[in-house]
């Protein structure tokens, strides 16, 4: 477009699997507003292709890729809904792209309207509707040709923390019930934490890390991953403070049922060694609980080998601070 | 006392009708042809959908000579095109083309601002939803800027009726005709009054009924 090309990003290669919430998690500047919009050409790559299903929309006609646009549903950071119109109009638009007849225009509306709890607010105009209420109607808009893909540009960055929970929820939802693949981008790691099976964390323009949300995590490699993940842990306890302790320090991590196991209590009983939790989180990843301490264990050498010993064989990944 | 004893009435009133033929017919035009360059400029304009920096040169030049010339020396120049469209350069219809000529530019200046100020956001969210380039300018452009372009069109109308009052000077016809004939030529002082007064309430009439729609369009 413009005299200079910019290098926002390169070498990115990125599957996201059919009915999953993929997450790309990243500074500002660091290229993932960018990446998200490759996917559906609103910025074209300078080179590289982009599949979604077995279509490759880099290879594609104006018209085509119009066409194509219509399986690919966007919602934004600031909304970007028609002024001019109403909550239903809005809603409707892609469906009058799309050249459907005015009844079955409304009916499908209707639905969407439910879908999204807005009946009530049908005949409002945007500047009526509070934050969660606007980017309801732009889901309501994004499903409206029944999308397989749903891109989120920071779909909640303008919102309160408790609409934020509701739009999450409603993501999760509609990826649960209509299968749609959803692809994120964001910058809090809450978002990432409470709906994505998958990341990609992206700094100037690199994925530096990807896996499933669980071991990204909780096994954070990149500097600039674990700062993400800082955002959500309780610091309970500086690095300083740990190295002054004298006994072993550990770091513990329990996926699933085991966090609501009294497994630590079980594992020192039988011995003379005792423990001191230095900092901790236990909480919940997507529908799965986990949890991870930093302990201190006093004691005998070998009692504490044995702990761990038994630790391990409950489940608990064990390793040294 | 003031007197109106020049005051002929029933040709004040024809005057009054010729005015706001002009007016009319004149703007109708002006809204038709300046609302395409309007948009036509703005496409072309930088980042814009249709990026094409020599038509948008071209065409904002034109644009900028056609406002630089004052509007009496513009329907001099303009005669032989008035002439050939018309077949006369006087009277109510020969003043019609250079009113369209004079007023296009500086109306399609206008939409290209209301435009501009479209949420590009609002843009993308269409382009994203498979909007075609024509989708975007009839549903999203146009509609986005409806308050800005009915003003922009009240601010032109009033311009309109200023230029109809200037084309008296050719013999144009209508209030500023009259004005001019008796007021200025015969000194008749109170044909004078009586013409700017009715060409005060006209414009008063125009900004008046724009500001209704404009609060009428606006939803922000």
């Amino acid at each position: 477009m413009g005299a200079a090309s910019v290098e926002a990003i390169r070498d990115v290669s990125l599957e996201v699997r059919k009915g999953e919430i993929f997450g790309i998690i990243g500074h500002s500047g660091a290229g993932k507003s960018t990446l998200l919009r490759c996917v559906n050409l609103l910025e074209k790559p300078t080179s590289g292709s982009v599949f979604v299903g077995d279509v490759e929309l880099t290879g594609l006609s104006e018209g085509q890729l119009q066409q194509q646009r219509r399986r690919i549903g966007m919602i934004f950071q600031h909304f970007n809904l028609l002024s001019m119109s109403t909550v239903r109009e809005n809603i409707a638009f892609p469906l009058l792209l799309a050249k459907l007849s005015k009844a079955e225009i409304n009916k499908r509306v209707d639905e969407l309207l439910q879908l999204v709890q807005l009946e009530q607010h049908a005949d409002k105009y945007p500047a009526q509707l509070s934050g969660g209420q606007k980017q309801r109607v732009g889901i309501a808009r994004a499903l409206a040709n029944n999308p397989d893909v749903l891109l989120c540009d920071e779909a909640t960055s303008a919102l309160d923390p408790q609409t934020t929970n509701a739009i999450l929820a409603l993501l999760l939802d509609i990826n649960a019930k209509l299968g749609i693949t959803i692809l994120l981008i964001t910058h809090e790691m809450n978002v990432i934490r409470s709906i994505c099976d998958r990341v990609a964390v992206i700094d100037q323009g690199d994925i530096v890390e990807m896996g499933d949300v669980l071991h990204v995590f909780l096994n954070p490699e990149h500097p600039v991953t674990r700062d993400f993940v800082d955002q959500v842990s309780d610091q309970g306890v500086n690095g300083q403070m740990l190295r002054e302790r004298k006994g072993r320090l550990l770091r513990m991590t329990y996926i699933g049922n085991l966090t609501y196991e009294p497994i630590l209590y079980n594992a020192v009983k039988p011995t003379a060694v005792q423990f001191a939790i230095l900092q901790g989180t236990v909480s919940r990843m997507k529908q799965t609980p986990y949890g991870q301490l930093i302990v201190e264990l006093i004691g005998d050498d070998m009692e504490i080998e044995r702990v761990i010993s038994v630790l391990r064989q409950e489940g608990l990944e064990v390793t040294a601070v | 006392m003031m007197s109106f004893e020049h005051v002929r009435w029933p040709e004040i009133w024809e005057a009054t009708k010729d005015t706001l033929y002009m007016m009319t017919a004149s703007l109708i035009f002006t809204i038709l042809f300046g609302l395409i360059l309007g948009v036509i400029l703005f496409l072309t304009s930088r980042r814009q959908l249709l990026q094409q920096p020599l038509v948008y040169g071209v065409l904002s030049v034109i644009v900028n000579i056609l406002r630089s010339v004052p509007f009496v020396i513009l329907m001099i120049l303009i005669m032989p095109v008035t002439k050939f469209i018309t077949g006369t350069t006087l009277g109510v219809e020969g003043s019609i083309p250079p009113l369209i000529v004079a007023a296009t530019p500086f109306f399609a200046r206008l939409v290209e601002t209301s435009l501009r100020e479209v949420d590009r956001g609002v843009i993308e969210a269409a382009q994203a939803m498979g909007a075609s380039k024509w989708d975007i300018v009839r549903r999203v452009l146009l509609r986005e800027s409806r308050p800005g372009l009915v003003a922009a069109i009240t601010i032109t109308a009033v311009t309109l009726v200023s230029y109809t009052a200037m084309s008296g000077v050719i013999g144009g016809g209508g209030l500023g005709d009259l004005a001019l004939r008796y007021g200025y030529q015969r000194f008749q002082t109170d044909v004078m009054i009586v013409t700017v007064a009715l060409l005060i309430v006209l414009v008063q009439l125009l900004q008046t009924i724009g500001d209704v729609l404009v609060r009428r369009f606006s939803r922000k």
